[in-house]
């Protein structure tokens, strides 16, 4: 009987579903029209340090989502601040930051498919992995092993990317209530990734359940971001048009996966400047007899996340102390940025190459030995 | 689903950072003289000794803290760049006088509103990363963490007369110039320039008086 009424519920929500899916389509084909002459051009770059012209935004409804900008305000001000607030009295930050990682894990099935869908399949098996370590190891993903300690970085991807990947066009703009900025093509995204988030399905069996925990998670990812809201509103002039093109610069960049962090920006020059800085410093760094710069790759201490990198800075200040030089590089290697600990060749700072050895040895990613 | 009503949040608040970037955390940063990642690490630097500095803690100087780093912040920002490139085209049509009320008023803005921040937050780090020069324009890459999330803040500068000059601040790839051209130019397509000098008039009194 019970199992009958779940079925039944399932059926009427997945009509419903479509039904939406549906219009949501209806919009967007009558929106691309629209949104035509904006599309992103991929293929002419800006010039160095300039920004991409973005165009003007379409934003027909420009009344309606006011409107809604104004709810989703007083929803944050009445509601979810306090909420947060009183939240965040009780349980502990540290507790809090597990939740919101464990929600995120969660999610993984959404990246994994959507850099699949991409083309990016290396980087879908990154999200793979980080799936598994962070699910078995860091305990249904509560910590994040697979970043701190194999240095498997997060690559954030959803439908609206992969279908602005493939040059759809944004459409023109919503606010919606509850759900903030988006626009067509990140609408219907939100719709698909809904299927490959367990969460949805949850809300499936038990609607109430699902919006419980929907309306949990905001409220604890709101505790870890108190006051950003405010600060936004305070800097804008114009706090909906301001909300509007930073949604727009944002999706923009994650489509086109510039938002740094990825190795594309770096290609021109990266490679001499990084040797070049390895040497300077590193001349910079050494006694005053050492005036010839030292190429330091003989040994270093490397580490896939910047938090680790605060341990590198920390062994380079025992160094330091030593009297023996060492440099704090960035790197990348294999598509992932890590930090490097160098200290250069030679006798003299053989004890120096030791000591960094036997730090090293405690929580490092990976610790190589040169010659 | 995926968490698309909080990234927005932290966009701003960590343009907040931006300019506290300097103040929190060092981090690692490995440069030459006259880099450009050396040249926002200065700053950092320098707002760090000022804000350590307990004599100038105290309630009484206040003002004189805040306009000392005010001093290394106009040092390390072209405002004047910032403002041509948030106007944009309206720029041009504006008389000297005009510029230079617009430069005071976005600058005011700026510095009200980001600068007045730092002292608010605790507990990030800032690690500089590499640095790309392409002839006299450069960004400098640096990671923001917080609450173990890493934030990528990208600084552009522009290289004058062999003086580095920070012309935008990028935070997790939305242009704060961008921004304020787009609510610039949305104002103006409704009201004459006046009326957007008197928004921002608006708005830097209210900071001022908070």
């Amino acid at each position: 009987m019970g199992k009958r009424m779940i079925m039944e519920k399932r059926d009427r929500f997945i009509s419903q579903l479509c039904r939406v899916c549906f219009c949501c389509l209806a919009i967007w084909a009558g929106s691309v029209a629209m949104a035509v002459g904006q599309e992103v051009v991929f293929d002419d770059e800006p010039a160095f340090g300039e920004e991409r012209d973005i165009g003007l935004v379409s934003d027909p409804l420009e009344p309606m989502n006011r409107v809604f900008f104004h709810f989703n305000d007083k929803l944050y001000f009445w509601v979810l601040k306090p909420a947060s607030h009183g939240y965040s009295y009780f349980i502990a930050e540290d507790v809090r930051m597990c939740v919101r990682s464990f929600f995120k894990n969660l999610l993984a099935p959404v990246r994994i498919v959507n850099n699949f869908l991409q083309g990016k399949v290396a980087d879908s098996g990154v999200e793979t992995a980080r799936f598994i370590l962070n699910s078995t190891l860091g305990i249904a993903g509560l910590a994040d092993p697979a970043k701190n300690e194999f240095g498997l970085l997060p690559k954030d991807e959803d439908l609206g990317q992969t279908m602005g990947a493939y040059g759809l066009g944004e459409g023109i703009y919503f606010c919606w209530p509850v759900l903030g900025p988006s626009n067509v093509r990140d609408t219907i995204g939100l719709a698909g990734d809904f299927f490959l988030s367990p969460v949805s399905y949850l809300g499936m069996s038990d609607s109430g359940a699902g919006v419980a925990v929907q309306a949990g998670r905001e409220v604890n990812n709101t505790s870890l971001t108190l006051g950003e809201y405010e600060d936004f509103k305070e800097s804008a002039i114009d706090p909906y048009v301001a909300l509007r093109d930073a949604y727009r610069q944002y999706r923009q960049k994650k489509i086109r996966d510039v938002a740094v962090g990825s190795d594309s920006v770096y290609i021109s020059s990266s490679n001499t400047s990084q040797k070049k800085y390895a040497r300077d410093t590193t001349g910079s760094g050494l006694p005053e007899s050492h005036a010839e710069p030292v190429v330091a790759d003989n040994f270093f201490v490397q580490v896939g996340t910047s938090f680790e990198a605060e341990k590198l800075l920390v062994m380079q200040q025992a160094l330091l102390a030593m009297n023996t030089a060492s440099v704090v590089t960035v790197s990348d290697r294999a598509g992932l940025n890590f930090y490097a600990l160098e200290v250069p060749a030679g006798e003299k700072f053989e004890s120096a190459r030791q000591e960094a050895k036997r730090l090293s040895a405690a929580g490092f990613s990976e610790a190589r030995v040169g010659q | 689903m995926k968490n698309s009503s909080r990234w927005y949040l932290m966009v701003f608040s960590v343009c907040v950072l931006a300019f506290a970037a300097p103040v929190l955390h060092p981090g690692i940063s490995c440069a030459a003289a006259t880099d450009p990642v050396v040249f926002v690490k200065d700053a950092v630097d320098e707002i760090i000794s000022i804000l350590q500095d307990e004599k100038l803690a105290a309630p009484a100087r206040k003002a004189e803290r805040k306009n000392r780093m005010v001093t290394i912040v106009e040092k390390k920002f072209d405002f004047r760049e910032m403002s041509m490139r948030a106007l944009a085209r309206h720029w041009r049509e504006r008389s000297p006088a005009e510029q230079d009320r617009f430069v005071f008023l976005f600058k005011t803005l700026l510095e009200n509103t980001y600068l007045a921040k730092i002292e608010t937050y605790s507990g990030e780090k800032v690690v500089f990363k590499k640095a790309a020069v392409q002839g006299n324009r450069a960004i400098v890459y640096s990671d923001l963490i917080r609450k173990n999330v890493e934030t990528p803040v990208n600084y552009k500068l522009k290289n004058n007369d062999d003086r580095w000059a920070v012309y935008d601040v990028e935070v997790e790839g939305v242009s704060l110039v961008n921004n304020y051209r787009t609510q610039f130019a949305s104002i103006l397509s409704k009201e004459n320039f006046a009326g957007l000098i008197a928004k921002l008039e608006e708005k830097v009194g209210k900071g001022a008086a908070e």
